[in-house]
């Protein structure tokens, strides 16, 4: 076996494989220049999307872990959507761990499990929950570096009408869910550069500066919009980006 | 903490937070257990199972085809502080880029090259270092192939054994499905690897899978065909400890452990 002439490190090469193993636009464009014969691009096809089904039945399954407690009541559960015939036209299109990827799976659990006799009336809360929270878990990409705070690739805040963070500990001790979880909450999902998923209740003013930080923004350009502050506006992105919420400029 | 007595296989499972309390109570039917992931904050039976139970730290402790963060040592260290293992466990894999922009979240072997010996080299032993115990690498199967190896696996292996002394951690379902795609029998594809390095094997089932459009590695209980070739492995590796059945999944249940647990208890004659 001998290695063809080449200016590429073999770790580079790896790193080529490794994209095109989780790209399937560069598979199917034979962009690469990695040194398969027919037969082994065949096989990296596959297994390409060995890789994609296994990962995204994986996360469905861990962030999907209340809606699944109907399973047996409702006939589904999130992770069926990846062995569905629809979910073939995706494997052939995805960028695994991408946010947009992360976006339309989510998209199509949702949709799947909404389209049965709903348990409760917080059963498409407790499903916009999940997705969002699956954003977080199915997105793998890194944030780049920014000049200006930013928000988080991932990162959801989402106005729920019921109780969500005391409806999950209803449902995990099988207890009833009444009018009485009733409740107006504001949720931010966020994920950390080491992979740690964050869902927190946060107030209005912390949501309003989140939402204006776009990463063109300066903090003084911050505090005059929201209307708080300079210092008040710091700390909210301090604890934020702690959070994986925010990206903040290097010090 | 209790440890792997010398002189005797040690048959164990890898351990399944959500398996605690049938673990605990299968008693000496587990010899050890391996640890894929540190145990949760509010898991309230660990304490037990780390006294019961002599622990192998089988976690992700991150690729060894690129140096590894002061971060990524320093907790490796603090799970060896945890578990107390005899060995640390690693893979021969590298699954995500240079700029950690793609991964495949899923183990994937390096090209089989000298610059990749010369790195796993390297870094095997400052993970070894830091940890202060000795490191056991595992094969890993790859499903198709490059026109740029410069060795075969078994070469490389080898090779990387000789150099490092570290102990061989043999995945027999890997070599498997690897002698499997490569249309051979099992025991020839392992001819040429170093037996005589392995300190520990992985034993479990392979499923059809249906975008492989063959076999793959399943949280299943081992066929006898596999349990076999640990009992063909284990006349031809003095150095070897300990069995253990790898399965790490929600969904695998307390008889699946148990079972596969009793069977290869069963294939080593130990029952």
């Amino acid at each position: 076996m001998s290695k063809p002439a080449s200016s590429k490190s073999d770790r580079d090469l790896q790193d080529e494989v490794i994209r095109y193993l989780a790209d399937a636009r560069a598979r199917n464009e034979n962009s690469a220049e990695i040194p398969l014969s027919p037969e082994q691009a065949r096989r990296a096809e596959k297994f390409g999307r060995f890789l994609a089904r296994r990962y995204y039945r994986d996360r469905l399954a861990r962030s999907f872990r209340y809606s699944r407690l109907f399973a047996s009541a409702i006939g589904r559960s999130a992770e069926q959507v990846v062995d569905r015939e629809s979910f073939q036209d995706f494997l052939t299109e995805c960028v695994m761990g991408s946010l947009e990827a992360a976006q339309r799976v989510g998209q199509m659990a949702v949709t799947y499990l909404c389209s049965v006799q709903q348990p409760g009336a917080w059963w498409e809360e407790l499903l916009a929950y999940e997705q969002a929270f699956f954003v977080q878990a199915a997105t793998a990409e890194p944030e780049p570096r920014t000049d200006s705070p930013r928000r988080g690739r991932s990162a959801v805040c989402r106005a729920f009408c019921w109780n969500l963070p005391e409806i999950l500990g209803r449902l995990k001790s099988k207890q009833n869910i009444g009018d009485d979880l009733k409740k107006d909450v504001l949720l931010l999902f966020s994920r950390t550069a080491g992979g740690k998923i964050y869902v927190v209740e946060i107030e209005e003013s912390s949501e309003l500066v989140w939402r204006h930080t776009d990463g063109f923004r300066s903090v003084h350009q911050i505090a005059a919009i929201v209307s708080l502050p300079v210092k008040s506006v710091q700390d909210t992105l301090q604890a934020l980006s702690q959070i994986g919420a925010l990206v903040l400029p290097p010090p | 903490m209790p440890s792997i007595p010398e002189g005797r296989l040690s048959v164990g499972a890898f351990y399944n937070p959500h398996l605690a309390q049938e673990l605990l109570r299968a008693g000496e039917l587990i010899g050890h257990l391996a640890m894929a992931d540190p145990p949760a904050s509010d898991d309230a039976s660990f304490p037990y199972i780390r006294d019961r139970c002599p622990l192998l730290v089988h976690d992700y402790l991150g690729q060894l085809s690129d140096p590894l963060s002061p971060h990524a040592l320093d907790r490796a260290r603090q799970l060896q502080d945890m578990y107390r293992s005899p060995w640390v466990a690693e893979h021969f894999q590298c699954l995500h880029t240079q700029d950690h922009d793609r991964t495949l979240d899923y183990v994937f072997p390096p090209l089989y090259t000298e610059e990749f010996l010369q790195r796993f080299e390297a870094n095997a032993r400052v993970l070894r270092d830091t940890v202060g115990a000795p490191l056991v690498m595992e094969n890993i199967p790859g499903f198709f192939s490059l026109e740029h190896a410069q060795m075969s696996e078994a070469e490389f292996l080898r090779r990387f054994f000789d150099d490092t002394g570290c102990g061989f951690l043999l995945d027999l379902p890997h070599i498997w499905l690897a002698a499997h795609y490569s249309g051979m029998a099992a025991q020839d594809y392992l001819k040429d690897f170093p037996l005589e390095k392995v300190v520990e094997l992985l034993v479990a089932g392979v499923e059809e899978d249906r975008d492989l459009e063959g076999p793959w590695i399943a949280p299943t209980a081992p066929p006898q065909e596999i349990l076999d070739l640990a009992l063909w492995v284990a006349e031809r590796a003095p150095k070897l400890r300990a069995v253990t059945f790898d399965a790490f999944s929600p969904s695998l249940t307390a008889e699946t452990v148990l079972e596969s647990v009793q069977a290869t208890r069963r294939a080593f004659g130990l029952n």
